[in-house]
């Protein structure tokens, strides 16, 4: 099993998927100058975690900001996600947004609302702590 | 295109091609082609509604950053915050040192003043004095570094410097615009009752001062220190009432576009040698004066084009005074 461990950068979000206790982790600010080869990374981790007939998997998307491609890109996540819940993986989502921030929580609810098979939550963003 | 959309038109592409086409591939990759245009499509409705909202975002954050610009230019100098807004906190940042033409003026018998007005009349009578001394030092780009009871403190050439010979001109421009501005006001006072009547003196020198942010961490003034500044308060303590004085070293920068009145040579508060000043007569302001002002026995006249609004009201008036004043010079037989 492959974990992933990206530390966070100015442009780029902190990765962590651990596969052992299935669960992911998104968290900073996501601007990267190559966003296409930033969440290719990610997809690739992530299909290799479900092609193993994994059980389950909680994720935690923690973005304080995100630009266009890279909400572009958390779309095309989604969709993994829930296309992997629709194949039997437990699959939970909670994203924090900075309760401030209305298009964000707006973007994300979007989301959640055409999201059929994983269960995705949006909580409040303790900016203070994250 | 995505790479999943990509793939999934070339294999359509290349079964459509294939002499005997797989039917039932050909539907499995349509149906996924069209699965995953389903999902762009929604895609992009969800990027575009947020690139509207954070649109309108921004929009009311300018709004509110250019409000308080606008108010950030009340109390800092609008050449300083023009500095900031242009390069940042950098061009104002820490101290330097740079040629100044500065100018000090002080209202004739101020105590005195204070004395025969009501509070609120003074403080109505310098509003307008200051608010009218401060139009007339944005509009010649010099920086408003302080109000010092009725005396105002401005120099030219920090932030930003026109050239040392521009700066001088533009000081001194500054100042005869000030005085004309002055003859017009005093009028409008004296109508609106206000006397004893406002006279300033003016004294201006250039020379070398430290320039920057003074001050502590959290509160910083933009401000000229040296002793140019010092000898502009003293020049302006000598110069006459409605008079502008300058320095040797101001005149040097002015004397092609402005006539001065040689002065006799004055050794100055704290100076060991005499100095040569000069009064400005007259020079060439580079505006037309926006104001006619005149008054006889049957005619009382204000004209103030920098802050006329009504126009159209005030051509009318004029009109029908010049009609009535012909009829006076041609009466009918």
């Amino acid at each position: 099993m492959t974990d992933l461990n990206l530390n966070a950068t100015s442009r780029t979000p902190a990765v962590t998927l651990d596969r052992a206790r299935s669960s992911l982790v998104i968290a900073g600010e996501s601007y990267p100058e190559d966003v296409t080869g930033f969440y290719a990374e990610l997809t690739a981790a992530l299909e290799e975690h479900f092609a193993d007939a994994a059980e389950r998997l909680a994720v935690q998307i923690k973005l304080t900001y995100f630009n266009s491609s890279s909400a572009r890109a958390l779309m095309e996540l989604l969709d993994l996600l829930d296309d992997a819940a629709e194949r039997g993986t437990k699959v939970t989502v909670e994203w924090f947004c900075d309760p401030d921030d209305d298009i964000t929580r707006e973007f994300a609810e979007d989301i959640a609302a055409e999201v059929d098979n994983a269960t995705v939550s949006i909580l409040d963003l303790d900016v203070e702590q994250d | 295109m995505s790479n999943k959309t990509e793939d999934l038109v070339a294999r359509i592409e290349s079964l459509l091609l294939s002499e005997t086409p797989d039917g039932e591939a050909l539907r499995d990759a349509t149906a996924s082609l069209l699965t995953q245009f389903r999902r762009q499509s929604r895609q992009i409705d969800r990027l575009v509604k947020r690139a509207d909202a954070s649109e309108e975002k921004l929009t009311r954050a300018n709004n509110a950053l250019s409000s308080l610009t606008r108010n950030l230019a009340r109390f800092v100098p609008q050449t300083v915050v023009d500095a900031l807004m242009k390069s940042g906190h950098e061009q104002v940042a820490g101290t330097r040192r740079r040629q100044l033409t500065v100018f000090f003026s002080d209202i004739v018998d101020f105590t005195g003043m204070t004395e025969k007005l009501e509070p609120e009349q003074l403080a109505r009578l310098l509003m307008d004095y200051f608010s009218e001394m401060n139009r007339l030092c944005v509009r010649w780009g010099g920086t408003l570094d302080q109000f010092i009871g009725d005396a105002i403190v401005i120099f030219f050439g920090a932030p930003r410097s026109r050239g040392t010979h521009t700066d001088a001109q533009n000081a001194v421009g500054m100042a005869l615009e000030m005085q004309d501005r002055l003859r017009a006001l005093r009028v409008k006072w004296a109508e609106d009752g206000l006397s004893p009547p406002v006279h300033v003196r003016m004294g201006l020198a250039t020379g070398y001062a430290t320039v920057g942010n003074f001050g502590s961490d959290s509160r910083l003034h933009y401000t000229a220190i040296g002793n140019v500044v010092n000898a502009a308060a003293r020049i302006q303590a000598l110069a006459a009432a409605d008079s502008i004085l300058i320095d040797a070293d101001t005149y040097a920068l002015i004397q092609d576009g402005m006539s001065c009145r040689r002065q006799e040579q004055v050794t100055l508060r704290g100076r060991q040698h005499p100095v040569q000043l000069y009064e400005v007569t007259h020079g060439q302001t580079g505006r037309s004066r926006d104001f006619v002002v005149g008054s006889g026995d049957g005619f009382r006249l204000f004209l103030d084009s920098a802050v006329l609004s009504d126009r159209e009201t005030a051509l009318s008036l004029l009109r029908q005074a010049v009609r009535q004043i012909e009829e006076q010079d041609d009466p009918p037989e």
